[in-house]
């Protein structure tokens, strides 16, 4: 069986725990800059408030309900995340972490899946404070489907339910009656445009999707159709896919033909390595969370030098601007002039892969956009490199940084907009939470 | 500028040390203060009177949410939507456990379990800064 385990609301579940107040009241989390609604309290949901609206249109109604809004803090996100991966990751062998909240894992129990993921569930809210939902099924189309199942009971009546938090789709008729109250345009994989055709087609509910004729659909919609139409029907199609293990770091580095001792030089060897860095980077289809530049002296030169220093990105990032901009920051700061360098070097790593980045953000359409972005840049930096030889397009050293950019509002994306940002209180020590002694 | 491919190295990360072997594990405060990392959260406390329970103002305090309160746990509760330092306490007589408030001007709390009171860690170490 597998079983999809999902933090319910996780941003709002995150504020909420260093911030008790907001506890039974209504609350959203806007995307980055502000945007728009990416998490909303169940009271929110209640109120109307919908996925993706835009803060601005939202603005007045959020006072005059008296709906807390925070800006997101996506270090404290990633942080909170990380714990409940890890306790998942060190109970059971197979783990796909899907998203920022949500992961896949396989269970063999002949009986016990619902018990064992309610503990599980139970050790979650207790250690780390976030409240999971736990679908369980064949194959990860129903497990997804589970989860949702558990989320909207309503919609679900006959359904009954050992725990309010664990679902498991066991019966043949228990599953077709699910399916049958379940939206195509809600099923894993299944988006608006696809959905439409379904519709037209008079496939209104999974069932209809389960029972139609898949090499009909599949001629029209391509394959990805008739595996979701295959995991319908209890055919697993998608494995667990475990993290990459291939590669955990990259790292790009030599040692000078000559001692080095001014600052220009040093960077201008730094440049090459960091573009090469993010060459492989994309190569591998990944994105990279950790950049650590060294600098060191020769280990026989009369006076030894050697530092290094790693920074932590907030967002996963295969941006090459964003990236040579923290290496150059780094080197600054390792730099000390007197020294003869001979080596200088940028090591990736904390990488997780193109998909899982872009799906886990598929609500929050302005980040998506940027995602995309990056990607298409670095795309058409490679192949007019492959073309015309490495190096034709890369970063210029000490140019002003306005020169990185293509788009039309240059610096706006370092300087986020994140007015109602809460405290980075698991992640940095002047914002560890105040207690008070009463 | 053409770049050699040759030149360029992948390693794992980090660098061996010829006296790798040699080396003893250093001391890791992490590892003492730290029995749990994922249920591991750090506090600092505002107030000062809890100093004879040796919590002082602006002490780092660690949390582990994953340990059950025992009869004199000092813990973290979540009270009127406010984190707060307390002390359990067992009533002997009544036998109903509440938090006792150190600082003279607020009452004890009986906890029960429809009141919006909870137990939200249990603190396991105190870091006071002497300098």
């Amino acid at each position: 069986m597998i079983a999809l385990l999902d933090c319910n609301n996780f941003y709002v579940s995150c504020e909420r725990l260093f911030s008790p107040k907001l506890k039974n009241k209504p609350v959203v989390v806007l995307s980055n800059n502000d945007g728009c609604v990416i998490s909303r309290s169940n009271e929110a949901k209640e109120l109307g408030i919908t996925m993706g609206e835009p803060f601005f249109k939202i603005k007045e109604i959020t006072k005059k309900l008296q709906i807390e809004v925070l800006s997101s803090n996506y270090s404290l996100y990633a942080d909170i995340s990380d714990r409940i991966m890890n306790i998942l990751k060190k109970k059971f062998s197979e783990v796909e972490v899907y998203s920022i909240d949500e992961a896949f894992f396989y269970l063999n129990s002949k009986s016990k899946n619902e018990t064992i993921c309610s503990e599980l569930a139970k050790k979650i809210l207790k250690w780390v404070g976030i409240p999971v939902s736990i679908g369980i099924a064949k194959t990860k189309t129903l497990a997804k489907i589970s989860n949702r199942v558990i989320k909207k009971k309503s919609n679900y009546k006959n359904i009954e339910f050992k725990y309010s938090n664990v679902l498991e789709i066991k019966s043949d008729k228990d599953l077709d009656y699910i399916l049958k109250n379940t939206k195509v345009a809600d099923i894993w994989g299944v988006g608006s445009r696809l959905s439409n055709f379904l519709i037209n087609n008079n496939i209104n509910n999974a069932l209809n999707l389960r029972d139609s004729n898949e090499n009909f659909i599949k001629k029209e919609k391509g394959i990805l159709v008739k595996k979701t139409i295959y995991e319908l029907r209890k055919i697993k199609c998608y494995q667990i896919e475990k993290e990459l293990s291939v590669k955990k770091s990259i790292c790009v580095s030599r040692s000078f033909g000559n001692k080095i001792y001014d600052y220009e030089n040093i960077e201008k060897a730094l440049i090459v390595y960091v573009h090469k860095a993010v060459i492989k980077l994309i190569r591998n289809n990944l994105f990279c969370r950790s950049v650590k530049i060294f600098l060191k002296t020769s280990r026989y030169d009369e006076k030894v030098y050697s530092n290094s220093k790693t920074y932590k990105l907030l967002e996963a990032t295969c941006d090459i601007r964003l990236i040579w901009k923290v290496s150059q920051g780094i080197l600054k700061f390792l730099y000390v002039k007197a020294f003869a360098y001979n080596k200088v070097g940028i090591i990736l790593s904390d990488f997780s892969q193109r998909k899982e980045i872009q799906q886990s953000l598929i609500e929050d359409k302005l980040k998506n956009v940027t995602v995309k972005n990056e990607i298409k840049l670095m795309n058409v930096i490679e192949k007019i490199n492959k073309k015309f030889g490495e190096g034709k397009i890369r970063l210029l050293a000490n140019s002003d940084h306005r020169l990185f950019y293509t788009d039309k509002k240059p610096r706006a994306s370092w300087q986020m907009k994140s007015a109602f940002r809460s405290a980075c209180y698991t992640t940095n020590w002047y914002d560890i939470p105040r207690v008070k002694i009463k | 500028m053409m770049l050699n491919n040759k030149s360029i190295l992948t390693v794992a990360a980090g660098f061996p040390s010829p006296a790798e072997n040699y080396i003893e594990e250093k001391l890791n405060l992490d590892k003492h203060l730290i029995k749990n990392k994922e249920s591991t959260f750090f506090v600092r406390v505002s107030g000062d009177s809890m100093i004879n329970v040796g919590i002082f103002d602006n002490d780092i305090l660690v949390v582990d949410r994953s340990l059950v309160p025992v009869r004199q746990s000092i813990v973290i509760a979540s009270i009127d939507g406010e984190l707060v330092v307390k002390k359990l306490v067992k009533d002997r007589i009544k036998k109903y456990f509440y938090l006792k408030s150190e600082n003279k001007n607020y009452p004890d709390i009986r906890l029960n379990s429809n009141s919006d009171t909870i137990i939200w860690g249990i603190v396991t170490y105190t870091i006071h800064s002497l300098v």
